[in-house]
């Protein structure tokens, strides 16, 4: 089947569109890679180029391909051989072949540019003779050194090892990625249409009825073709099951039931789970599968018998275990009587191949389109990198009006010198030269000032613009969710036999979709504690003289720059002396000091890992795994959760969830070498203390703020980077930052008050998704990375490290921890060196070289200098003769670690004065704190 | 940085050159030449036999890891380190954007090993849909290991190396096994959040 039976004219007009664009950026990047190429590079950035315009020149195949544009696909493949064969051979990679690759670029371009109408035979032909040429340039250059063959299709063999247009694992693994998620978005709608028809009590006309359920019959029409087309055959034997008998319905709308939509809402489970797990080719049907296509073959019979399926109650009669206020404010209407019969009962089942009705129109899109998340991820990372090449630019025009300032007091310095000589015949005339050029360079400078500020300002001003149309595509209307609770809820009540009334509210409100992501997890805990634990049975309700329908909210609300979202039950709560009771079962704490928590503090317990205050394990809930879950996910993303409760009347639950993932403003401070950003939402106060104000209490350390004590911590020493000065060496003031989370609070020495600034929070990678105290990093103007703190952490370690028994002794130390000076330019010995010497408690200043490393030392007091010996600049050897023979740094010990280990090139460093010679290969961490302590 | 390391044999168009060359060395270099000629050339491995790999230097040993894995090779930067994660991870470096931790397999493989070396490449990698950096100390090329001569991991190996090289060649390549490390508990810091599954 060719791809234009398989689309509308639209459709593929659509389809050509997007890839007019995405080729376009394709063979703009290769251009610029391939063309960068014909310059002097290493070896390694070779690699990089090449691996990157094979990449490139693959997106272009599989895109190609897609859209049906084959001689753009074989053109490409063809180039990604040529470009493969470089990598294999680097003396291939002559100017000639780059010359010949950017050409074959430049004429893909120009078909990407002007594609042919279809059944242009002539045009077809004459782009074919194009290519033949194009390739026979490239393949001379590359024979006969390569048995890649590069020739067109139609003239000589195909591509080397693989018929043409077969899809690759890559590319088809790609394709069951995107399959996978539109499945899973047209899943979600299936189930929203069984849910908005199982809750109708009446209002829906018959129209509004039938275009529903002509909407779920082409989605799942679609959800089958695309799932045959990639080899799931088990999906879209299911789908087409479904599809049938959503078929029928459209014909008996009437036969709808609850019993009918939980068999259908089964049959959806099964199918999402298949399409979670089943592989292209996989053949092999679970239970599961066969039992749901069973069910739905049932249910087809049965309708197309005119019957309706099961002796169940129509919809929109409820049962009473779920009464769904919906997202209105509105009071629950009481509902109507079944839907009725609106149309006539057809027996006859519909073709599975049946197309969509062609009578009703499409859904409007509202000019809305699909977006790939990669896509739009990848969009937002272009734009957060340009963001910070803005913020260099920034940081260049201070440069700039640096120079400009010396410039104007030059011309200054100048002029007034030159009235002073007045009388000086040639040497006036030389100043007055000298003057001028001066001016004129003040006034060059100035304009260049002017220029820098006035684009940086208008690239700022795009860039932020920019960035919010972005941010906004990425926000999610948190109803989205809302989907997950009816379902849930639905399932649980009945499971549980707990009847409940579920009111949802604020769904209009917008999050990042990420962060919605990722509490649909924590949410479904927060409900099974809520049904499980939190309302009685009906029975016990009546006796408590509560509602027999237990009642539980989701409620939205905007706050600033965040959205809570409240869960809150009217069940029996939480029963504070049940969790002291468990902390002492589990012998967690001791019965006084269980009697000294306050509420707050006894709940932050049921978020720890595995404490559960039931001691039945039931297969819903009380195996003490959800509430550290929901306060992980919500924490992870620099949300908060609150829990409150009172026994007899119910619980609520309250995540805070910041707007967006990407922006939050914070208070920039520095501490030894480190900047990190502390979120602004929870600093209270800075405050300067004299050295009296910080107190040493039992072990830990605490401040006075408005006659209330306040536990202290030196930021560095809970990172482990900076040493903390000992309390009672503080000569001078001391800089404390008042952090507040939720309900604590804690005080945080820091070296130095930056600034209040919006930072972009990038996470710290895939590999480190979690690290404690650390919600993110930010790339500041000067090109330095901060540390963005995750204040809930920090508060927790904090409080952790004030009551450790080994932090007394650290409060009394009498010295300051010493300054090591590294100096090595390899930066990865340098900082491998300086996380190790950090880690001993030493502070650490670094160097690349002896020049810069002189430096440092004339600005800095050092203690003990470890260089690197060979080094551009000045080597290690020139260092350590310079600092002997410094009238002020001579005695300042030196340590030698280098590759260099033969007995001539020690007794050379310890010819020069060094104190000490290391060899690299042996270092160990131990030898090296030896040798330092030795020498201090 | 010294190229193809691994590669001694020279081929065809390094043929020793007559120009410049005394009488006396004629002999010995018609000799070299003709033994060059008659080597046949080297046969190119078909795609579905060979194992194209991007292979690297490591504390004196030459690694692999599956060329289609690599992303690029960079040489580093700025490291910033981060507080709070395990040894073996150097920091994050600042690429495209993008924050990518960066691995020392020096010390993930052999923590009690002493010693350091000046490693300033990374090449970035993927496994598991997860982005990372591997530091290290040169860049050998990029190889086609024929698939019959990959063997499997010797028992001698050291450290927690073993659990992490798929195969070795014959020639003392170890194709490490990307996916198997980002799975490994302790090599990311995605678990640390107590309870998380």
């Amino acid at each position: 089947m060719s791809i234009s039976d398989q689309f509308s004219r639209e459709q593929l007009a659509e389809l050509h569109r997007v890839f007019e664009a995405e080729a376009t950026e394709h063979v703009q990047a290769l251009i610029v890679m391939l063309s960068r190429r014909q310059g002097e590079v290493s070896a390694a950035e070779n690699i990089e180029q090449l691996s990157g315009a094979k990449h490139h020149l693959h997106i272009l195949v599989g895109s190609a391909q897609s859209v049906g544009f084959r001689k753009i696909a074989s053109m490409s493949h063809r180039l990604e051989i040529a470009v493969g064969a470089l990598l294999d051979d680097a003396t291939l990679a002559t100017p000639e072949v780059f010359d010949g690759l950017l050409e074959s670029l430049a004429m893909i371009q120009q078909w990407i540019d002007h594609p042919l109408p279809e059944g242009d035979k002539e045009g077809d032909q004459a782009r074919s003779d194009q290519a033949n040429a194009q390739l026979e340039k490239l393949n001379r250059l590359l024979r006969p050194a390569s048995d890649k063959v590069l020739l067109d299709e139609e003239n000589g063999p195909a591509m080397a090892g693989m018929k043409d247009f077969e899809i690759t694992q890559e590319q088809l693994a790609q394709l069951c990625e995107v399959f996978r998620a539109e499945a899973t978005e047209q899943l979600k709608g299936l189930a929203e249409v069984l849910f908005a028809l199982d809750e109708d009590d009446g209002s829906i006309g018959p129209d509004d009825l039938l275009a529903l359920l002509t909407n779920a019959l082409r989605s799942a029409h679609s959800l089958k073709g695309s799932a045959g087309s990639l080899g799931f055959k088990r999906i879209a034997v299911i789908v087409h099951r479904f599809e049938d008998v959503l078929g029928l319905l459209e014909q008996n709308p009437g036969a709808m039931s609850e019993r009918l939509v939980d068999k259908m809402l089964e049959s959806l489970d099964v199918i999402t789970q298949s399409v979670r797990e089943s592989l292209p080719g996989d053949e092999q049907f679970t239970d599961e599968e066969q039992q749901a296509i069973a069910t739905l073959e049932r249910i087809a019979a049965k309708l197309a018998e005119g019957g309706v399926p099961s002796e169940s109650v129509p919809a929109g009669t409820s049962t009473g275990s779920v009464t769904d206020r919906g997202e209105s404010q509105e009071p629950a209407k009481k509902k109507a009587a079944p839907v009725g019969a609106r149309s006539s009962v057809e027996s006859a089942l519909l073709e599975s191949s049946k197309p969509p009705k062609s009578g009703v129109e499409r859904p409007s899109r509202d000019g809305l389109i699909r977006i790939a998340e990669s896509h739009l991820d990848s969009v937002i990372v272009q734009i957060s990198e340009l963001f910070e090449t803005s913020i260099q630019f920034e940081s260049f025009g201070q440069d700039l009006d640096g120079v400009l300032e010396i410039a104007q007091d030059s011309l200054q310095g100048l002029g007034a010198a030159s009235r002073l000589l007045n009388s000086g015949g040639e040497v006036r005339e030389d100043l007055s030269s000298l003057t001028e050029r001066v001016r004129s360079l003040y006034f060059l400078l100035r304009a260049a000032a002017k220029k820098n500020d006035r684009n940086t300002h208008q690239l700022s001003r795009m860039l932020h613009s920019a960035q919010d149309e972005l941010r906004k595509i990425r926000m999610a209307p948190i109803s989205s969710v809302f989907v997950t609770i009816k379902r849930y809820i639905r399932e649980i009540s009945k499971e549980t036999g707990k009847q409940v009334d579920l009111y949802l509210e604020g769904g209009e409100y917008t999050v990042d979709r990420k962060i919605l992501e990722a509490i649909e997890e924590p949410l479904i805990h927060i409900l099974r504690n809520a049904v499980d634990h939190g309302i009685e049975p009906r029975q016990f309700r009546i006796e408590m003289g509560k509602p027999e329908l237990g009642y539980l909210s989701v409620i939205a609300r905007h706050t600033g720059d965040a959205v809570e979202l409240t869960i809150a039950d009217d069940g029996k709560g939480i029963d504070p002396e049940a969790i002291r009771k468990a902390l002492l079962r589990r012998g967690m704490l001791t019965v006084e000091q269980t009697a000294e928590l306050s509420l707050d503090q006894l709940f932050d317990y049921l978020f720890e890992f595995g404490f559960s205050t039931q001691r039945n394990v039931s297969n819903i809930s009380g195996r003490g795994m959800g509430l550290d879950v929901v306060k992980f996910a919500v924490e992870r993303f620099g949300g908060e959760v609150r829990l409150d409760s009172r026994p007899g009347d119910g619980t609520a639950l309250t995540m805070r969830l910041p707007l967006t993932m990407s922006m939050v403003r914070c208070l920039l401070v520095r501490v030894g070498d480190r900047a990190l950003g502390i979120p602004a939402s929870n600093v209270e106060k800075v405050l300067v203390l004299k050295p009296g104000d910080i107190r040493v209490i039992g072990d830990g350390e605490v401040i006075e703020h408005q006659g209330m004590p306040i536990a202290y911590c030196f930021l560095g020493e809970l990172f482990g980077f900076a040493a903390s000065p000992a309390v009672s060496q503080l000569k001078d003031t001391q800089l404390v930052v008042l952090v507040r989370f939720g309900e604590r609070q804690f005080a945080f020495g820091i070296g130095e008050v930056m600034e209040y600034v919006q930072l972009i929070l990038k996470p710290l990678g895939d590999l480190l998704e979690r690290v404690p105290n650390v919600a993110g990093v930010s790339l500041l103007g000067s090109g330095e990375l901060a540390l963005v703190v995750n204040p809930a952490d920090l508060v927790r370690t904090a409080g952790e490290l004030s009551r450790s028994p080994h932090r007394g002794s650290r409060s009394s130390q009498a010295e300051a921890a010493p300054t090591i000076l590294v100096v090595d330019d390899s930066i990865a010995t340098r900082t491998f060196e300086k996380t190790l010497l950090e880690s001993a408690g030493f502070n650490v200043v670094t160097a690349a070289d002896g020049y810069k490393a002189l430096d440092l030392l004339v600005d800095q007091v050092c203690d003990l200098v470890i260089s690197d010996i060979q080094m551009p600049n000045m080597d290690g050897i020139s260092l350590t003769r310079t600092i002997r023979a410094h009238p002020s740094l001579g005695k300042t010990p030196v340590v030698l670690l280098t590759s260099a280990g033969s007995d001539e090139d020690k007794a050379r460093g310890l010819s020069v004065g060094a104190d000490a010679y290391i060899v690299k290969k042996d270092l160990t961490q131990r030898e090296l704190v030896q040798t330092i302590n030795q020498l201090l | 940085m010294e190229q193809n390391r691994n590669n001694s044999t020279p081929n065809r168009g390094e043929l020793p050159l007559l120009r410049r060359s005394t009488s006396d060395d004629y002999q010995a270099i018609f000799e070299q030449r003709a033994k060059l000629l008659a080597t046949p050339p080297k046969k190119k491995e078909q795609p579905d036999q060979s194992l194209a790999v991007l292979s690297f230097i490591l504390m004196d040993a030459n690694y692999a890891v599956p060329l289609e894995r690599a992303e690029a090779i960079t040489r580093i930067g700025n490291i910033y380190s981060i507080p709070g994660t395990p040894g073996h991870i150097l920091g994050i470096i600042h690429r495209r954007g993008q924050s990518i931790a960066l691995v020392s397999l020096r010390h993930y493989f052999f923590p009690e090993q002493k010693g350091i070396a000046d490693a300033d490449f990374a090449i970035v990698v993927t496994a598991r849909r997860r982005l990372f950096a591997i530091q290290v100390e040169d860049i050998l090329g990029v190889n086609h290991v024929p698939k019959a001569q990959l063997i499997d991991t010797p028992d001698n190996m050291v450290g927690n190396l073993a659990s992490f090289v798929s195969a070795v060649t014959n020639d003392g390549l170890a194709l490490l096994n990307l996916d198997k490390l980002v799975e490994a508990d302790n090599f990311g810091t995605t678990r640390i959040g107590r309870g998380v599954r």
